[in-house]
């Protein structure tokens, strides 16, 4: 209680310089006039540590200092300047291997590819590769890569059967579709690419239709283009509206037997209203954020969301997985095996691989759940079934590492083969578009959001 | 970006280091890029905006793993839409969310369906503000809006260009105004330039009054597919005082231009070790610059 007292007398000793400083000086360039309202903000405070800023300790001698405010610091000299903005970094944090986050099985060609983020890269390894147990690491057959490539954050990939063209979606910072030769490598151009709305993260082929569907996280949807589509073509279909139930939805995975979609929700969502202009001047384009609701945001719990795959409009779905028995936890990766009616989900917190048939509704448990130290399933984004040899795929972003195991496998099974990107004690940082820092001065600790 | 989280990693941590710790997960709440945070030295805690569901996540500070955060704002009296920055001042208790032509001040404390107890804008303010800072010391509130995101409502890339997406711009400038600045307040110092055009998140070194901003100046990526100059290496971080005023050059400039950077994101400061830690988004890295000079 004394601490109080005397915080608060030293903060009337702050007052009354202030005022008489203010009375003094005429018009420099200084701190603001301090109004009573700083009486009313002072508090007793935690207590805390480190001297960085504001604590309980510091706080007192911060506020003390405004009754003579920081003086304005003369400019440092040009060499100073020049010294500095010439002056290396002490530390760097980084992760110097690929990170797998999502991947497709090209039986035809007996390859996989994988979209890699943390050095903007497509990967395309033998099938059957295999990381020996000692080898740090496996050489990708061709890498797509470089300033040329439109590759940033690349985490969704399809291979298109017939020609083995890969098709690459960035879910942030580039809005664009790339599309190469399958012999592509280095950095080389796309040979065409399509504007995307913004944040796509999940992408597959309808054959059939010769059409190529995308999750839309920033707008809740799932848009449809023809699969030849380029530049600034617009989609021919779009799903989306508060009706779908889609809520920041990640994965998504067409079954030709049925013709129904399946797409993975990780919950947050928000209310739009329709209105405005065609934006980019299509018709079809998801509505945007800027027709957002404020207020409207909430938080869902994490879902598989079912449509017919030529469903468009504010549709509802015809079947919706999502309750605490599903095992659902921020599922981000869904493929669907048509002749054992089957759905695999990866779910990266969880570090699982869950089961579900194709028919489940409700908040129903998982047939068969894939979890454990010897599956070697570490943050899964990335799930894929080769439907010839009956194998299911799994891109680890925890572990630099894409697992393979028998479709109908359970439990904690050693995988058939591994594909490594680092030694397996290495860990893996996962950073990806390391965004927004601060610094924990209570720890020493340095905070980065991906 | 396939996995948003916050990891935390030991200040001296160098190369390809585990962090010593990650929020992260279904209980967390958090949906895609996390484009801020703040972190609240006084009460030992982490606030992180959600984009898509209009809230923002107060986490212990020690937070680890997939935990739940231990407040939420959220729903239709707070006004939210698509924070995706967010500042908080431990000493007098209050978070500032910018969101294009307003900043909203809430009590450090809310929780749930709360109303701000401020709103900064209207004509005379000048915001746009696509990110704020604190210096509570001098008790200043400090707003940034990038020329990239000096749109009303829209932010960076696509939404300057979409004819949906947009309002008019706004001139880009760093704003200082009175912390408890409320309504149509204008600003009391207003830092223009080249570089405080392009100026991105902040940080301060209240005890000083510094500011330090990420300046990312240059080819953002566009409709029409040209992406030269993206990779240029002329980012930066600049520093001004909070004094400074006018069109005025960064005191100092940290990691360049034309060093390493480039497409500096993150921003924050250790004074007592007088480092300046800077995150790269296209080199997916973190960089520690020791700077003495910038904390004298």
């Amino acid at each position: 209680m004394a601490h109080v007292w005397t915080i608060r007398l030293l903060v009337l000793v702050a007052l009354l310089a202030t005022a008489t400083h203010v009375f003094l000086s005429s018009g420099t360039p200084e701190t603001k006039i301090i109004g009573s309202e700083r009486l009313v903000s002072v508090e007793p405070l935690s207590e805390t540590s480190g001297e960085l800023c504001v604590t309980e300790e510091t706080a007192p001698t911060l506020m003390a200092k405004q009754a003579s405010p920081s003086p304005v610091a003369q400019r440092p000299g040009d060499a100073i300047r020049a010294q500095v903005a010439a002056r290396k970094p002490v530390a760097t944090l980084r992760d110097p291997r690929n990170a797998f986050a999502g991947l497709v099985i090209d039986p035809v060609r007996n390859e996989v590819v994988i979209a890699e983020e943390n050095n903007f890269s497509v990967l395309v390894y033998d099938r059957m590769e295999n990381t020996p147990p000692r080898a740090a690491l496996s050489e990708p057959k061709r890498i797509i890569q470089g300033e040329n490539t439109y590759l940033e954050f690349a985490c969704g990939v399809y291979v298109d059967p017939p020609t083995g063209d890969v098709y690459v979606i960035n879910n942030d910072t580039l809005n664009w579709m790339t599309v190469w030769d399958r012999n592509a490598r280095g950095n080389a151009k796309p040979t065409r690419k399509l504007h995307t709305p913004m944040a796509t993260f999940g992408i597959v082929g309808d054959e059939e239709n010769q059409e190529l569907l995308m999750t839309v996280q920033d707008d809740h949807a799932v848009v449809t283009f023809k699969k030849n589509a380029k530049d600034l073509q617009g989609p021919v279909r779009l799903l989306q509206g508060p009706k779908t139930r889609m809520a920041d939805p990640h994965g998504i995975a067409v079954d030709p037997k049925t013709g129904l979609i399946y797409v993975t929700n990780w919950g947050t969502v928000n209310e739009r209203q329709a209105g405005g202009p065609p934006r980019f001047g299509h018709a079809l384009w998801p509505i945007g954020r800027n027709n957002n609701i404020p207020g409207s945001g909430r938080f869902e719990p994490p879902s598989i969301t079912v449509y017919r795959k030529d469903a468009s409009g504010d549709v509802a779905p015809l079947r919706v997985i999502q309750g605490p028995k599903t095992g659902l936890d921020w599922p981000t990766s869904i493929a669907v095996h048509p002749d054992r009616g089957e759905i695999f989900v990866a779910n990266d917190t969880a570090d699982t691989v869950t089961v579900y048939r194709t028919i489940d509704n409700g908040d129903v448990a998982p047939i068969r759940v894939l979890k454990g130290p010897r599956s070697m399933i570490k943050n899964p984004t990335g799930v894929a079934l080769d439907l010839v040899n009956n194998e299911l795929w799994v891109a680890n972003f925890g572990s630099h590492s894409a697992t393979v195991f028998p479709v109908d496998a359970a439990g904690d099974p050693a995988p058939k083969r591994v594909i490594r990107s680092g030694r397996p004690d290495e860990g893996a940082p996962m950073l990806g578009n390391p965004h927004t820092m601060a610094y924990d001065s209570k720890r020493d600790e340095i905070l980065v959001s991906n | 970006m396939a996995h948003p989280q916050i990891a935390a990693f030991a200040r001296l941590a160098n190369g390809g280091a585990k962090p010593a710790r990650a929020i992260a997960g279904q209980n967390t709440l958090f949906s895609r890029t996390i484009h801020d945070m703040a972190y609240d030295n006084v009460h030992d805690e982490i606030l992180v905006p959600s984009f898509y569901a209009f809230a923002i996540l107060t986490f212990r500070g020690d937070a680890n793993g997939n935990v739940a955060p231990v407040r939420k704002i959220f729903g239709p009296h707070t006004r939210l839409k698509n924070p995706q920055a967010v500042a908080v001042d431990g000493v007098h208790g209050e978070i500032f969310v910018p969101q294009g032509n307003q900043v909203l001040v809430f009590p450090r404390e809310a929780d749930g369906d709360v109303a701000p107890i401020r709103v900064v804008e209207g004509p005379d303010t000048g915001l746009g503000a696509g990110r704020v800072t604190v210096d509570p010391v001098h008790n200043l509130l400090i707003a940034a809006n990038a020329s990239g995101e000096a749109r009303e409502g829209g932010f960076g890339g696509d939404a300057g260009r979409d004819a949906g997406g947009g309002g008019r711009r706004r001139v880009a400038a760093i704003r200082i105004f009175d912390r408890t600045a409320n309504g149509n307040a204008k600003p009391l110092r207003v830092i223009t330039g080249k570089a405080a055009d392009d100026a991105w998140l902040m940080t301060t070194y209240p005890e000083k009054g510094v500011i330090f901003a990420v300046v990312r100046p240059g080819n953002t990526g566009g409709l029409e597919g040209d992406i030269s100059g993206r990779y240029a290496l002329d980012d930066y971080v600049g520093v001004w005082s909070i004094f400074d005023n006018g069109d005025v050059p960064p005191r100092l400039t940290i990691g360049g231009p034309g060093l390493l950077l480039k497409d500096a994101r993150g921003i924050a400061v250790d004074p007592k070790s007088k480092d300046v830690m800077v995150s790269d988004k296209t080199l997916n890295a973190v960089f520690r610059f020791h700077v003495p000079e910038a904390f004298n």
